[in-house]
Order: structure tokens, then sequence, then C-alpha cells
């Protein structure tokens, strides 16, 4: 029994030698950043979820990149590939060229990320950065403390910046020129007055070119293919919410009630969440309309009315699908959420797990 | 008679005499109810500083810490929510009708003679009605010695790192041979700018505390009186101004807040107590005005800044009546409660709430056998002026019963069991109810239902050897547990929907060695073991997970030697892993922390009623980093020395 015992620890001892002799290897060598980038590329990722966190819990923002294809997904991406965080509560991620911009509110900065390695390339210093978008020349970042900032595309050095009005929330780049929507979301007490309107920017001049009124509270911003914008304006949140058009021309019209809509064409999907504050249970109705017209093309997309209200709509183009983000429920709200992508009759395709309360997405 | 035995630890609050900072800590072994209690020396003795520090060395408690000297610190106690745990100041409650929860950071160690926690039950059969709740810690102020007839008092001061110097004053005077008068006041001021290790990856890096400043000043008047034929009497009057910058939560790349809070508090409380044969009496009476100006300077609001006013303002009266008859008493309370609320908040401009709470208490003392029964009538009036909708009403019968089983008692040698069963619950804070988007008038009561059981074990084996040990198990059960709950992607709202269930056991242990004259060695300890558990909602990833912030296993344990020259102290608290949110996820782990504080303290006799009190702590010795709350980094190695001079 002893010499068994004997023989046991030697091959034990055997094995943890040659064990520790691979560990020589080249292979072995790459360090996590490394192993992550790899990961990634094999990955190819279809799309991007920025991951908002929760601030109150301290979970930082993150970024969530899968494959659609594939279903798979890698968490934490951002900071895996560059070794650090994304920061806290960032808002939106706008895709434009080679470039994916990340607007990351709480941390006070836009990361510039190459769209391929989601390698940083540099980053933008801005306070309470609330939206980002960008075109070929200038990355255009809104400001919750009043203004836009302009930031040269190549150099990511400040440009210029020009003062809109309290809390602009939504960017939106059509017919040449930079529409933020100004919200005054802050003004509580003031009943957001000072806001209800869009400012339409001349992006050469750098000029304001026309103030647009709107409804209580806009927000999102969406630019269809034909020049239209539509803009949501989310009232006191627990009051009516709609969607308004605005044309080329300026002019506004109510489309519909909305709580937020993205772009797909010339056309605008919109979701429309009612929660009955007696029961404490929201639900969610698509519609798809046709902005220059006003006409409703889809009525009820979905089957039944979603049980949630998205935390973010979108749509990718190439593959035709509508993409929702969903919290987790009730008070699971700091665990993972995840995207459903539906066909645009409302076909549930998937379900891919994010990060914690996913808020924007971009294709890839 | 036992029943008067339980009576002991108030009365001798009341009475409050020189002998009150000299008492042993008791560690609830006499009590039918989980009893804890320390004076300010003995804690001393265990290396703690401040009385959040002093909670640590509590059994079943939960300590909510924001880090640092001005940091937010709420106590849970046996796992049912920090606003469930009252907070009473020399025997009358305190009230924050905003948040619910009393900050215990306003209380400064050196202003107090003791801390008791009374968990689910009041050793008094007569006390006002507000005191029956889930936890009371008492906070007791410093007494006058009312055997010296010459002025007295104490003058010290403080100086710590990070920029703590903290004044005091002390006076009292008897006068004639009933009534004693004092007046003390406090100031403390402290840069607090600690350092901290900031954890990003490969950006990891030290940064300093911002914005973190505190400024505290207070003084208090009070008044005694005892061996009156007419009964005796306590009163105080008490003014605080508090002004601190708040540092917010860390936050990836920034590291500036501008963000103030400045505060005002005063009350003025009385109580009246009268004993007449089998008959007791007493009164109590306090008014309560608190002023918040909250600033937050930052470009997003209208005009740079958000203001957010807040005054709260309370009447409180109680009256109660105790019987004794043989083995039996009986007693009745009825306390009234006006409190209201006003701010420049629009939505929630003047609350107000009236409360008429009426116990009636039955104990039975037999010869091994204490049982007492009590009922609790709660009434709640709300009402909101102006454009909303006002909370709603709320009334409720809550039962509670307890009973003591002495086992042996003896001189050497005495075991006690007790058991419990009680139910509390709370209303909706104002906050809860009227904050604007968030709050919901429809709230119900939050409900718990406390059990548990016990044995306390005493030993004095020689006059130079003495020691306790208290186990209790324990069940608890929170029932329409108030959340806040995104609803939609802008707006969150508090809802009735969770369901906590309660499983603890909480461990004390005491040890006194005296062996010689002039030399004392101590040795104590607790355990609390607590599992919390989210009861919600099958569905949901976090049920039957333990609930954020609750740590599993938490302790302290500390070693003392007391001696002519030189007296040193140790303790170690510390507490397992948590979570900072009901799903537990690997970047939401919060590591488990040890804290090492150590003490050295020299009395000097200077002339026959002077003496200097020198002192050194060293705090967080190991130099630990670690959090209580996600993102609030607590202080590490600093230190912390004083000279206070008794007169």
């Amino acid at each position: 029994m002893r010499t068994k015992n004997i023989l046991l620890l030697l091959a034990t001892l055997l094995l943890t030698a040659t064990l520790a002799s691979c560990s020589d290897t080249k292979e072995e060598e790459k360090t996590d950043i490394e192993l992550a980038r790899e990961l990634y590329a094999a990955l190819a990722p279809t799309h991007l979820v920025v991951n908002q966190g929760n601030q109150a819990s301290g979970i930082a923002g993150s970024v969530t990149a899968l494959n659609y294809a594939s279903g798979q997904s890698m968490h934490y991406a951002f900071g895996c590939i560059n070794g650090f965080a994304l920061g806290d509560t960032p808002q939106n991620v706008f895709r434009q060229g080679s470039r994916q911009y990340f607007c990351v509110f709480g941390s006070n900065l836009v990361w510039a990320v190459d769209a391929q390695t989601m390698q940083v390339v540099g980053q933008m210093k801005v306070s309470a950065p609330q939206r980002v978008a960008a075109d070929d020349k200038w990355v255009y970042v809104a400001s919750n403390e009043g203004y836009v900032t302009r930031f040269n595309a190549q150099t990511l050095a400040e440009d210029r910046h020009i003062e809109v009005g309290p809390n602009p929330m939504g960017l939106a780049l059509a017919n040449g020129d930079l529409y933020v929507s100004i919200s005054d979301s802050y003004n509580w007490d003031g009943a957001m007055q000072n806001g209800k309107k869009v400012v339409r920017i001349d992006i050469e001049s750098w000029q304001p070119e026309a103030t647009i009124l709107v409804g209580l509270n806009p927000t999102r911003l969406e630019a269809t293919a034909d020049g239209y914008i539509a803009c949501v304006c989310n009232g006191f949140f627990d009051s009516e919410q709609h969607v308004y058009a605005i044309s080329p021309d300026n002019s506004v019209r109510m489309l519909t009630y909305g709580s937020d809509c993205v772009a797909a064409g010339s056309d605008v999907y919109v979701a429309y969440s009612v929660t009955n504050w007696e029961t404490m249970k929201t639900t969610c109705k698509l519609s798809l309309w046709n902005l220059a017209g006003g006409e409703l093309l889809k009525e009820n997309i979905t089957a039944q009315p979603l049980d949630y209200s998205p935390t973010f709509l979108a749509y990718d183009a190439a593959r035709k699908l509508i993409i929702m983000g969903k919290r987790a429920a009730g008070t699971d709200y700091t665990a993972a959420g995840s995207v459903e992508f539906r066909t645009t009759d409302g076909k549930l395709q998937k379900v891919i797990l994010t990060g914690v309360e996913p808020y924007s997405i971009t294709a890839l | 008679m036992p029943a008067a035995a339980q009576d002991m630890p108030q009365r001798e609050a009341q009475l409050g005499t020189a002998s009150v900072v000299a008492q042993a800590e008791r560690v609830g072994e006499h009590q039918a109810m989980p009893v804890q209690r320390a004076d300010t020396a003995e804690l001393r003795r265990r290396a703690v500083v401040s009385v959040a520090d002093a909670l640590r060395h509590f059994a079943g408690v939960s300590l909510r810490d924001y880090g640092g000297t001005g940091g937010l610190k709420t106590l849970s106690v046996r796992g049912v929510g920090a606003q469930h745990t009252l907070v009473a100041y020399d025997g009358i409650v305190l009230s924050d009708t905003r948040s619910g929860t009393i900050d215990l950071s306003r209380f400064q160690l050196d202003g107090l003679s003791a801390l008791q926690l009374n968990v689910a039950e009041q050793p008094e059969l007569l006390c006002p009605a507000r005191q029956l709740g889930a936890a009371v810690l008492h906070l007791s102020a410093l007494r006058p010695d009312t055997t010296r007839r010459q002025l007295q008092g104490a003058v010290s001061l403080q100086q710590g790192s990070f920029g703590l110097w903290k004044p005091a004053l002390r006076l009292a005077k008897v006068l004639g041979s009933h009534h004693a008068v004092g007046l003390s006041s406090q100031w403390l001021m402290a840069r607090n700018d600690f350092p901290f290790r900031v954890s990003n990856g490969i950006a990891s890096h030290e940064e300093r505390r911002a914005n973190n400043r505190v400024s505290d000043w207070n003084i208090e008047a009070n008044y005694q009186s005892t061996g009156l034929g007419w009964g005796s009497v306590s009163g105080k009057v008490f003014f605080s101004k508090s002004r601190r910058r708040l540092p917010g939560p860390v936050v990836l790349y920034v590291n500036d807040n501008d963000e103030r809070l400045d505060e005002r508090t005063a009350f003025a409380q009385m109580r009246y107590d009268l004993s007449r044969g089998a008959w007791q009496f007493f009164a109590a009476a306090r008014g309560h005005w608190n002023e918040s100006l909250y600033r937050n300077h930052d470009k997003s609001y209208p005009g740079g800044v958000q203001m957010q006013n807040y005054w709260q303002r309370e009447a409180y009266v109680a009256l109660g009546a105790s019987w004794t008859r043989g083995c039996m008493a009986l007693a009745y309370s009825a306390d009234g409660i006006l409190q209201s609320l006003s701010s420049n908040v629009s939505t929630s401009t003047h609350a107000s709430r009236t409360t008429l709470l009426q116990s009636f208490s039955l104990r039975l003392s037999l010869r091994r056998l204490d049982v007492t029964a009590r009922a609790l009538l709660q009434l709640h009036k709300n009402n909101l002026r102006g454009s909303g909708e006002g909370a709603r009403n709320a009334g409720r019968l809550t039962p509670s019963m307890s009973l003591r089983w002495h086992i042996v008692e003896g001189r050497k040698f005495s075991l006690n069991a007790r058991a419990y069963m009680n139910n509390v619950y709370r209303q909706p804070t104002f906050t809860e109810s009227y904050y604007q988007h968030y709050g919901n008038p429809h709230l119900r009561p939050e409900r718990a239902l406390q059990m548990g059981a016990g044995m306390a074990l005493r030993l004095n084996p020689s006059e130079a050897l003495h020691g306790s040990l208290a186990a209790d198990a324990y069940l608890g059960r929170v029932s329409d547990k108030i959340v806040s709950l995104p609803v939609t992607a802008w707006l969150w709202q508090t809802v009735n929907m969770g369901r906590v269930d309660v499983r603890g056991l909480d461990v004390t242990a005491q040890l006194v060695w005296t062996p010689a004259k002039s030399h004392r060695l101590g040795l104590h300890g607790n355990y609390t073991w607590q599992q919390v558990y989210d009861r919600t909602d099958k569905a949901l990833r976090s049920y039957n997970l333990q609930l954020a912030y609750m740590p599993l296993s938490s302790g302290s344990v500390s070693v003392s030697w007391e001696n002519a020259w030189l007296c040193l102290s140790a303790a170690l608290t510390g507490c397992s892993s948590r979570w900072s949110t009901h799903t537990h996820t690997p970047t939401t782990r919060l590591k488990g922390f040890e804290e090492l504080n150590i003490s050295v303290w020299k009395s000097l006799s200077l002339g026959r009623r002077c003496h200097l009190l020198l002192r050194a702590d060293l705090i967080n010795a190991l130099n630990t980093g670690y959090e209580i709350v996600r993102r609030y980094p607590m202080p590490r190695r600093n230190y912390c020395v004083s000279a206070e001079l008794k007169f």
C-alpha cells in the first residue's frame, strides 16, 4: 500500500512538472487582452450593444458583441479588448465608416473605437455627453449642459461648439444639417417649458438655421432616407407620448402616439408603451408609418402587444430586422438584459442575452 | 422581582449617575428580548472611535456605510431593513419622514454614555407605543454625576487623519439635592479626502476622495430632576448645524462632484415619570424641526443648480400608565404624532401625517417564567396639500408575545431561555409616497414578522472572572416590501412587491478577568449568520438569493488590557462577501473584509478632581481597502489622537 502511494505521488509530481513546462510555450504567454482580441475576431460580431449598467448598484457600462447568425456573444467586449472599462452610464453608440463612437454620459467622454477590432483610437472629453452622431468629417456630441460640440473626425480635436438650449437629447443628420432636440427635461418645476423644440444647425456655417416647435420633452430624433425627421416627445414620462414628423421645409405635424421610434428607409417603426399605474403592467405596440405622407402602413406588427417597454428600438436595414432592448424583469433589473430580433412582420427570430440595461445597438 | 429587574436598564439610564460610566456591558442575558448594551467606556475598550464602529460590535446588525466621517450610516437589524430600525435619543424616538432612516453619523460617541440595541420588543413593560418596532437603538447622552456639587465637565480635542478636528465642551452643575443642568457642545470638521484605489483593469490608479468636506456643530442643554416626591423630570433642548459636501459614488474617469447638503435641526423633548405604589406613570413630549437644503451645482439644471429644500416638523406626545399586582403587570400607553414635510419640489409641496398609536401590555411573572403579551393599534391618516393625491390611510392591530424562562438562577451561574414573536409594520416614507414621478401614494404599509429563541448564560466562577454567552436563532419575513423599480426606459416608481425571508443566528460572548488590582483583561466577540433571501417571485433570477449588501457572516472580536501604565486594546471586525445587487453576478460581488483597530490610552490624575485622558487610535491598521456600499470606498489606514480633561 505504501509503495502504491509513493508511485502515485511520483506520477503526480511528473505530471505537474510536465504541465509547468508546457506553460512556457509561446501559446500560453498571451495576455488576457490578446486572447480577448482573438476571441472577438473569431466571433465576427454583427452587432454591438451598449449596456448602460446601473450606477446605483455600481455596475459600469459595457459593450456586448454578438453574432446574430450563430447567436453567440461576447460580454464586456470593450473592457476585455482594451483592458479598461467603457465608463459609467453610456448613452449610445454610433457607427460611421471605420469608427464606432461610444457616448459615455457619466464619465464625461466619447470613445472613438476601430469598428473592426474594437480597439480604442482616442477619446473626446465632453461634460455630460448625451448623444453622439457623426459624418465623414465631423463628430457631433450633444452635452446635457446645453450645447453641441463638433470634433474633427480624423484628429478627434475639438473644433467648435454651439449653445442650443437646455438638455439636448437627440441628434440627427439630414439635409446637410444637424438636428438637435431640446428637452429641458431637468426643469420639472418649470414643466419643461424651455424645451419643446428642435434646433436645426447648418453644418457648414455652424449657425442655427431654424427652431422647430414640437411637443413636450422631445428626445429621440430619427432621419429618414427622404430627409424627414421623426421626433419622439416623451411628455412627463408618465403622461401621453407622441411622435412628430418634421419635413425638410421645417413644417411639423403630430404623427401618432409613440414612446420610441427608428427609421427604416423612408418609414419609421414606432413603439408605444403604456403603463397601467394601478396594476403597474406595461404593454407595447409596434407600428410602421410613412413620415412624408403621415400614413399608417402597418398596425400591431407583433401578434400580441409586448409586455415590456423596450429600452431601445433599432432597425437593421441589411438584415431587415427590428431589434428591441429588454431589461430583466421586476427586481431583476440589475441582471443581464437581452435583445429581441424580430422580422418586419413581427415574428420573433432570436433573443440574445446582453449586459445590464441594454440601451443602444449598432449593426456592423 | 423578575419584572422589576427587567426595568433596570431603563431606570439606570434615567438615574444616570456616575455609576453608568463604569457600568459593565450587558449582553442581554437577563432579558426576554435580545438586548445588547454597552457603555462608552466599554466601547472604548474595544478600540471603537465612532457610533458606526460601535455598532459593528453588536450582533445581528448590518450597517450601511457610505464611507468617511460624514458618510451616511444607517442600521438594519436582523435582516428586516433599515427603515424598520428606530433610533431613540434619551428615550424618545427620532424620526425622518422623508427617508425613514436616521443617519447615525450625526452622533458622536464622545457625547454618549451608552448604546443599547433592543430587538423585536422593549424590556420595559411601560414604554411609549412608538418604541414597539422591529428594533430600537437607544442612544443615551452623558449625564452629570449627581453626587458631586461642584461644577463638573470636560473639555476635549480630537485630531485625526484627513483634516479631522473635533473640539468638545461639556459642563454640568448639580443644583440643590434633586436638580442638575448641563450644557454640551461639539464641533466636527474634516476634509475627508482619503485616498482610495479605482479598479479599472490596466487603467487602475490611486485617487483621493473629492468634495467630501464636512462641518457639524451641535449644542445641547439638559435638565434633570430625580428623587422628588412628585416624580422625576428630564428634558433637553438640542440644536445642530451641518454643512456637508457630498462626494457621490466613484465614477470612472471622473473625480469631481459638486453636491452639497446643509442641514439644521432643532428639537426639545421632556419626559416625566412618577411611581406611586403599584402604579407607574409617564408622559413624554417632543417637538422637532429640520431643514435640509440640497444643492447640486450642475449646468444641466435651470440656473446651473438643482435645489431641493425640505422642511420637516414633528410634534409628539406620549402618555402611559402601568399597574403591578402580584405576578401580573398591565400597561397602557398612547402616542400621538403630527408630522409634516414641505419642500420646494413641485409635486410634494406639503405632505402631512397624523398617527395615533396605542399599546396594551400584559406581563405575568411566575416563579421561573415571565410572559409578556402586547397589542399595538396603529392608525395613520395622510394628507397632501395642493395638487396630487394623498397617500392611503392605514390602520392595523399588531400583536406580539415574548417569554423568558429562568432555568438556573445563581450567583455564580445563571441560565435563561427566551423566545419572542413580533409583528410590525411601517408606513411608506414621504419620499416613497410623493417624490416627483417616483413616489406612489397607493403603497401599502410594509409588514414584518419576527420570531426568535435564544439562551443566555452567565458565569461568575470567582470575583476576578466574569463571563457571559448569549445565542439567538431567529426567523423573519418582510411582506409587501416597498421597492423602486424601473417601469419604462425613463421612469422609476415605488411599488409593493417584495417578500424577504430571514433566517439568522447571533452569538455574543464576553470574558473579563481581573488577575490583579489595576489589571483588567477583556475579551469580547460576536458573530452573526444571516440568510436574507428574496422570495418575491420564483420567475426572477434573484429568487432565493441573498439580498444586496447583506453579508452571510459578520462579526467582531476585541481584546483589551487595562493597567496602571498604558492601556491597550485591539479589535477586528469584518464580514463575508456580499453583492451590490439582488441578482448575483461576478461583477457585483463585493469581497469580504476585515478591519483591525488598535488603541492605546492613559489616564493621568491632575489633582483630586481633574483627570486627563490621552488616547491614540490606529484605525484600519492593516490598510484594508474595502467598500460597504459599492463605489463608496472606506478610508484605509488612518489615525486619531485625542486629549480630554475631565473635572
